[in-house]
Order: structure tokens, then C-alpha cells, then sequence
């Protein structure tokens, strides 16, 4: 059904080949004969919406055991007997999209010993997971998915665990609190005392019917085989796929937002949020991306010379755009009573940046970097597969190779024009609490 | 100056080949072809990590240097007359990076183009130290930061708290960045006596690997080599405390900001003397028999899954050094105790019953696949292989050693390694009023 339709550069690894196999359902396959392993990932996209944290259960409840593997004890001795095949969910946001998915890497027949085949085994092993869980009275056993609400809801609290992308989240939610961006693609504790086993298998279900499934294959098949292995993972009937609404034009800031948090901690923690204004398709992207290369991406980069090394203002220090929603975000581990100056000098290289004060080996050591870190990407198949999909949602043809060339050929002023309209946002400090651990937390909202 | 005969290390399951080759310096130089990739990466390292802090040189008297040092060597070789080094590749398309372990200091960079010309890079930078007083004092606080960091992480602390518990001289107890007591007796002097002892060709290897030429590449490497000219490095002696078989304490707590107690049970070996083989055979062994008794296929993890004492990050491992190794198990837990003594009974069954050979035979399939995904990887092969290399193991043998593993080598390990009366447990507690 439907016609291929090729996208990337020719002849190299990061081409994929896509065949739409049923409504809602497409199937894209890169040829990669360089592995030991095949990769196999099904997506499944539906809304950054309400139910955020049930459908980030989905994955959790179908992990724990088929019909013909109904524990995950016997659904992990599969995968060993299948030598070593890993299988792992994740779920992710693109955008105001939520992303469940399911990846498979097992070793190319190839490699095995006696001429033994496992591919046959694993894509039906992975129907299995998808389609076929272990139902009681024809809903997810009641045990199972208590289980998996209080693992869920450990998962959660343990995001504080990690203080360095705890503060970036923080940052996120304050910068976005009015937009559905805000929501942690793992959902919120308040969510799950309301989630029971039959509203999960009716999401399990709906999902699987109606959500934007991408079922991606990297390895020595050619499409044909590719379809006629993989089209059996997923029901073909009887989908009826979501309809999304448009993406979200880019939003602007209003007053500067300055956020002060403690707990009992040795490293601040200093994140700053920027509205830049450019849309994921804009021709300004790639100046974009380039300056935020010259801001902080790389060891280069004036945040790393002028803030981490010139000044030893910080530990770590660094920037990266959520293309998707127009933001952009620096993140650092500062010292504590060098706050005003760690924030000020960071401002200080953002605004030289928008100004154009960068010297051209900045501006072509970044262009360098940039470009050998994307032709890098075509050993990955799994990073394609991620940013394949990723263009695709937000309606950015996929062409690295075209991708490539636009930033080599950004010019000092494409890089200005870019960031004209970046503007800061949130200014978020996670702060020690001067070591006592008496003190309740507090959290202190200042406006500058 | 020139290199030594070649010698071709191939592995038939992998379908990998290593090229060897001796440079008259002394530097081991090793080269795998990976057709068709567009990365590019080596490596450049030494064997001297955190744990080597007392040694003598061609028969001179012992010298002891600060916990932190070979780390804070790291640091600052970066720092050449010219710049940094890290900027210089970074502003040529290339990244580097570096990292210190127990017994290794890894400089390595990866790129698309400019292969050589990084190379080079990499091989003068390395051999090119540059210390002051000024650059050393500012370092100290960079360094000063990290420590911090890594003091705010629960896995961080958990691990060397348990570290201190089960050694009682031994430097693998000692955090690998040092202390910031211990770093600021660093001086230009000390980081230049390590370097002469420890950067020696003859006591560090190169690894390249990517879609390049192998004769271009020797010959290459050869040019940078012969720039200047080596001293042999004579009689290099690691001296390390005598190590008992006794713990040094039963328990170590600590309470931190996380949202749920975590624990590791550590299991000690001390075993001066052994030969490369037997410590591999210890290695897979314990590997498989930690995997059989705590893995997600045993009834054990299921059960305790159940009953939510454990989350999917529960796990074991094994890890070894030429003279010491120890197993570790635990993970995030709402019952630290009753998972504390859910572990000991455990093991206590484990020694009892022994392992299954279904189980074993399952495992070594699993951990077969396993090499084969890790083996994708450009990074994963030279930095193992250069890991390995320091413990006289060669990294392409051991998924043939793993074939030749028998049920005993399992059972045998059981019996004299997971021995509760060489055990140590470790606990983070969550602080009373952090922010939740």
C-alpha cells in the first residue's frame, strides 16, 4: 500500500525509505550493514495532553509480561535465550507531542553461531509486547498496574535526584507554566491515584488505534522484506489516527522572571530560559543553531572560555534550544556567592552574541563543529531514527544532507538576525540552604 | 625511530582484527579499521589512575602523592603554552575529552574530517605538559567545584562510602578527584615527577579506529613519535598497602537530598598476585553468578519487584583491579534494611543451592549478545581495550573465554567471594525537610 518515498542524502546511512502501510501507520527503513545489530523502534505520538501520565504507564504495563510470557521474569529470559536482545521503552515530548516507544536491538543473524536466526522470533516477540499483554477479565491484572503506579511514582519524586536537569525541569515549568509544554513527559504524581486497570487498557488500546504510529527498521533488509516482517507488529485495521491540532505558533516573554529555590545542596545550580522566537521551520533556524554554538555548545563556545574558564564563574556551563517551542536554555553549576555574577556575565555573552560581537574563528569553529557532530550522526542509527522523526512532527522536511550545507553557509548576519528576538525569560537559582537541614524548603519569586 | 613487526589480533565471532604494532619509544600502537563509519576516534592513555598514589622509579626511594593527582594531571594537560587543548580541537570540528579511572588516564577525541591533523594533536598535547604555579592554583578551584558536584550526587557517594567500608588501606577507596584538602597540596613540581614516571611511552597505549588507511596511519604516528627521543623507562614499582581480607567496617550511612533511601551491598576480594586469566575467569564468573542470583530473571528480583522493596535500577556488578576486586548490589529502596537482609538471604541460598545450568547457559547467550551491540561501538572498543590492556587482558579474547566458561568457575567464585563474612553495606538516607 501507498508508494515509497525516499528522504535524506543518497548512498549514505542516513537515508531512510518510508512506506505508509495503513492509515496513521508508516514504516521507515535505513540500509546499515556496518552494525553487529539490528535496530527496531515503534512510536507511538499522541497529545502532550491531560493524560500524560497514564500514557506514560502504557509502556510500563505491556513491559510486564504476554500471553505466552505472563511475568516479567519470563518476558526477561526470552529476551536472554534471544541473546541478549534489548528491549527498552522510553517516553518523550517532541513538542506538545507525547512519544511512547519501544526499542529493539538484537544481534544480525548474521554474527550468530551455526547459522541459527533470530529475527522471525524477535519481531514476533515484539508484537507480542505491543498487542498481546497479559489480560485478567480483559484488563491489565490490578496488582500489575498498582505496582507500576507507585514504581511511576518513585521514578518521579526521584527526578530531584539528579540536581543539574531537576533545575532545568524547574526552569521549564516556570517558563512554560501557561502552556502544555510544562507537563513532564513522565506526568505528575497527582495523576495516578485516579488511574485504574481498565482505564489503562482502554488507553493501552486507544493508543494503539489511534495514535501516529512510526515503526522504524535499521539493518540489512530491503523494503520489501522490511514491510513484509514488520507490517505484523500492528493491527492494520480498524485505525482510526488522531488529528492533531497546528503547531504552536512561538510565544514571547514579558517581564524578566527571576525564581530563587534552596535545598540543602553543595552546588548552585544556575538555569536561565530565552524565547527566541524562530518557529522549527524558519530559514533563520540555521543562524540559530549556529549561534547558539558560538553561545554554548562547545568547549569553544564563549560560555565555556569567558564564564567556566576565563572568570572559573562556573563548573559546568552550557546552552541548548527546544527548537520546537522557540526556547532556549543555559545551564550551569555556579558557586553560590557569585550568583549576580555568573547571571550577568551570562547575559553579558547572549547579548554579544545577538550584537554580533564574535570573532570569525568563533563563527567557523562553530560551523566545523556542527557540521562534523551531524556527519557523525550517520553512524547512529538510533539519533536518526530520533531526528527523522522529530522533523517529521513538526513538519520540517527531513534532508540532512541540505540541513548540513544551510549551516555551513551561515554568515555573521544570518546569526543577528536570528537571535534578534531572543529575549531572556526565567532566571532560575537552586541554592544551597547554608547547610541546615532543619529548615523547611522555600521558595522565593523576585521580579528584576 | 620506527615500529616493530606487526601483530594481527583477530576475533572470528566478532569479525573484528586489532593491529598491533611496538614503537621503538616503546608505545604500544593499535589500529582497527571500521569501514564505512564516518567517525574517526583514538585514544591516548596511561596506566596510572587514582589508586597509584605511592611508587618508586629505577630503584629510587618510594614517593607518596596527594589523593586527586593523577585527575588533576588530567586537568591541566589540557592546558598547553599555546591554549587549551580541548578549544583547539573543539575550533577544528573535532571533540575531545578525557577521564581518569582507578588505574587509567583516557585522552581521546573523535571526529569526521581532519583525522591526522587531530592526531597529531592529540599525541603532542599529551606529551607536552606545561604546569606553573598560576595555572595549577586556578585549577584547584575547578577542581574545588567538581568535588562539590560529585559530593551532591547520592550514586556518587553511596559507591565510595561503601568503597571506605569494605577497603581498609587500599586507594580505591579514595574519591578519584581527591578532596579539596588533598588537592591544594598539589604543586608544578609533583604533577611534574608523576608525569615523567607515568606518561613514558612504554607505560601508556594509542588506539585508533575508523575508516583509515593502517599503513597511513603508522606512518603518521611514527613521525609524531620520532620527534624526540626516549630514555627507557627502567623499573616501575606500584607499591600498594597490604590489603586484609576483613572488612574495614560492617556500615556506612550518610543522609543526602534524594527522595528515597538508597543501598549497596558490597562483597570484597582480595587476590595480590593473580594472573590476568584467573582474573578474567573471576570477572565473567561473577558477572554471570550476580546476574543468576539478583538479575530480572530470577525469581528474587521478581518477587521483590512485587512487593515494591525494588525499581528497575536494582542491580549487581562486579568490577576488579590487578589485586582487588568486589561485587556490589542495591539500588533505591523504601525498606533499606529489609532489602539489606532480603540480599544476605540471598546469597546465602545461592551458596547453598548453586546455580542452575539452564540459567548459565541463558546468561552466557544474553552477555554473548550483548558484546556483539557493544562492539558497534567506536568508543566502547578502544577505551576497553586500553582498560583492559592494563590489566594484561586482551578485550577480542573474552567473549571466547565467556564460550569456555564452565558451571564450576561459577560455583567455585560463589563459595569464596560471597562470603557474609566479608560484607559491607552502604546507606543514603533522604535529609529531613528537602525540598520534595
Amino acid at each position: 500500500m501507498g508508494t515509497p518515498t525516499v528522504g535524506g542524502a543518497p548512498g549514505t546511512g542516513a537515508t531512510f525509505v518510508s512506506r505508509t502501510i495503513a492509515p496513521g501507520l508508516t514504516l521507515h527503513k535505513n540500509t546499515d550493514n556496518r552494525r553487529k545489530t539490528n535496530l527496531l523502534n515503534v512510536f507511538w505520538v499522541g497529545v502532550l495532553g491531560d493524560d500524560v501520565t497514564a500514557r506514560a504507564l502504557i509502556p510500563n504495563c505491556l513491559m510486564r509480561g504476554t500471553t505466552r510470557f505472563p511475568s516479567l521474569q519470563a518476558l526477561t529470559r526470552e529476551t536472554e535465550r534471544l541473546y541478549g536482545v534489548s528491549l527498552s521503552s522510553d517516553v518523550r515530548k517532541i513538542g506538545e507531542r507525547h512519544v511512547l516507544q519501544f526499542r529493539l536491538e538484537f544481534v544480525n543473524d548474521h554474527f550468530l553461531p551455526g547459522g541459527e536466526s533470530i529475527l522471525e522470533e524477535v519481531i514476533t516477540f515484539l508484537r507480542e509486547v505491543l498487542t498481546q499483554p497479559n489480560l485478567v477479565d480483559g484488563a491489565f491484572e490490578p496488582a500489575v498496574v498498582e505496582q507500576e503506579k507507585e514504581t511511576h511514582k518513585r521514578l518521579i519524586e526521584g527526578l530531584l535526584n539528579d540536581k543539574r536537569s531537576y533545575a532545568v525541569q524547574r526552569c521549564l515549568e516556570i517558563t512554560c507554566e501557561n502552556e502544555p509544554f510544562r507537563r513532564h513527559e513522565q506526568g505528575s504524581v497527582d495523576d495516578l491515584p485516579a488511574i485504574s486497570p481498565q482505564s489503562m487498557t482502554e488507553l493501552w488500546r486507544d493508543a494503539a488505534a489511534t495514535n501516529e504510529t512510526h515503526i522504524y527498521f535499521s539493518g540489512s533488509l530491503s523494503l520489501d522484506e522490511a514491510e513484509a516482517a514488520l507490517t505484523p507488529i500492528l493491527s492494520t485495521d480498524d485505525r482510526t489516527p488522531l488529528q492533531f491540532a497546528p503547531l504552536a505558533e512561538p510565544r514571547m516573554p514579558g517581564e524578566v522572571r527571576e525564581v530563587v529555590e534552596r535545598m540543602p545542596l553543595k552546588q548552585a545550580k544556575l538555569v536561565m530560559s530565552y524565547r527566541t522566537g524562530v518557529p522549527f521551520t524558519d530559514a533563520r533556524v540555521a543562524g540559530l543553531v549556529v549561534g547558539n554554538g558560538i553561545l554554548g555548545s562547545f568547549p569553544h563556545s564563549k560560555l565555556f572560555v569567558n564564564v567556566r574558564e576565563g572568570a572559573s564563574l562556573c563548573y559546568y556551563a552550557s546552552s541548548f534550544l527546544e527548537r520546537t517551542q522557540a526556547l532556549m536554555f543555559i545551564s550551569s553549576g555556579i558557586d553560590q556567592a557569585r550568583y549576580e555574577e555568573a547571571r550577568d556575565l551570562i547575559g553579558v555573552q547572549v547579548a554579544d552574541v545577538a550584537a554580533g560581537k564574535f570573532t570569525d574563528e568563533e563563527l567557523t569553529a562553530t560551523k566545523l563543529a556542527l557540521e562534523s557532530r551531524l556527519l557523525m550522526l550517520e553512524d547512529s542509527p538510533s539519533a536518526l531514527m530520533d531526528i527523522h522523526l522529530a522533523w517529521h512532527l513538526n513538519g520540517a522536511p527531513y534532508d540532512l544532507d541540505a540541513y548540513r550545507k544551510q549551516i555551513v553557509a551561515v554568515t555573521r548576519e544570518d546569526v543577528v538576525a536570528a537571535f534578534k528576538e531572543v529575549k531572556p525569560d526565567v532566571v532560575y537559582l537552586l541554592g544551597p540552604d547554608g547547610e541546615s537541614s532543619e529548615q523547611p524548603s522555600d521558595s522565593e519569586e523576585v521580579s528584576s | 625511530m620506527t615500529f616493530g613487526p606487526e601483530t594481527p589480533i583477530t576475533n572470528e565471532t566478532l569479525k573484528e582484527t586489532v593491529y598491533r604494532r611496538v614503537h621503538s619509544s616503546g608505545l604500544p600502537v593499535y589500529f582497527c579499521a571500521k569501514p564505512g563509519f564516518q567517525k574517526r576516534y583514538a585514544c591516548f592513555a596511561t596506566h596510572f589512575g587514582s589508586i597509584d598514589s605511592k611508587f618508586s622509579r629505577g630503584g629510587k626511594p618510594a614517593i607518596e602523592v596527594p589523593d586527586g593527582v593523577a585527575h588533576f594531571l588530567e586537568h591541566k594537560l589540557f592546558e598547553g603554552e599555546a591554549g587549551n587543548a580541548m578549544e583547539e580541537f573543539s575550533k577544528r570540528g573535532a571533540a575531545s575529552n578525557a577521564y581518569t579511572s582507578f588505574n587509567t588516564t583516557n585522552y581521546l577525541f573523535s571526529c569526521a574530517d581532519g583525522f591526522y591533523d587531530h592526531l597529531e594533536r592529540l599525541i603532542r598535547f599529551v606529551q607536552e605538559p606545561f604546569f606553573t604555579e598560576e595555572n595549577v592554583e586556578k585549577e584547584k578551584g575547578i577542581i574545588g567545584q567538581e568535588i562539590k558536584m560529585y559530593e551532591d550526587s547520592a550514586g556518587w557517594k553511596v559507591y565510595f562510602n561503601l568503597l571506605e567500608s569494605l577497603y581498609q588501606n587500599h586507594p580505591v577507596q579514595k574519591d578519584i578527584a581527591g578532596t579539596v584538602e588533598s588537592i591544594s597540596g598539589i604543586s608544578p613540581e609533583l604533577l611534574y615527577t608523576c608525569y615523567e614516571t607515568f606518561y613514558h611511552p612504554e607505560n601508556m597505549i594509542l588506539f585508533a579506529i575508523g575508516d583509515e588507511d593502517r599503513e597511513t596511519y603508522f606512518s603518521h604516528v611514527d613521525r609524531v613519535l620520532s620527534e624526540r627521543t626516549w630514555e627507557p623507562l627502567g623499573t616501575l614499582e606500584r607499591i600498594f598497602p597490604d590489603e586484609p581480607s576483613a572488612v574495614a567496617s560492617r556500615r556506612a550511612e550518610e543522609r543526602m537530598v534524594v527522595s528515597m533511601p538508597r543501598i549497596l551491598v558490597g562483597f570484597k576480594d582480595v587476590h595480590p598476585g593473580i594472573s590476568p586469566e584467573a582474573l578474567l575467569t573471576r570477572e565473567l564468573s561473577a558477572d554471570i553468578l550476580l546476574e543468576l542470583t539478583f538479575g530480572q530473571a530470577t525469581d528474587f528480583y521478581q518477587r521483590l519487584y512485587e512487593q515494591q522493596l525494588i525499581d528497575d535500577g536494582f542491580h549487581g556488578s562486579h568490577s576488579a583491579l590487578a589485586d582487588i576486586g568486589h561485587s556490589m548490589i542495591g539500588g533505591d529502596t523504601p525498606e533499606p534494611e529489609r532489602l539489606e537482609a532480603e540480599i544476605l538471604k540471598e546469597i546465602e541460598r545461592i551458596r547453598r543451592d548453586g546455580v542452575s545450568a539452564e540459567g548459565f547457559e541463558r546468561q552466557k547467550r544474553a552477555i554473548m549478545g550483548g558484546f556483539f551491540r557493544y562492539f558497534n561501538s567506536l568508543e566502547f572498543t578502544a577505551n576497553h581495550y586500553c582498560g583492559y590492556q592494563f590489566l594484561g587482558i586482551d578485550l577480542l579474547g573474552i567473549i571466547d573465554r565467556l564460550h569456555s566458561l564452565k558451571l564450576s568457575d561459577l560455583n567455585d567464585l560463589c563459595a569464596e567471594h560471597l562470603d557474609p563474612e566479608r560484607v559491607s553495606t552502604s546507606l543514603i538516607l533522604p535529609k529531613v525537610g528537602a525540598l520534595a
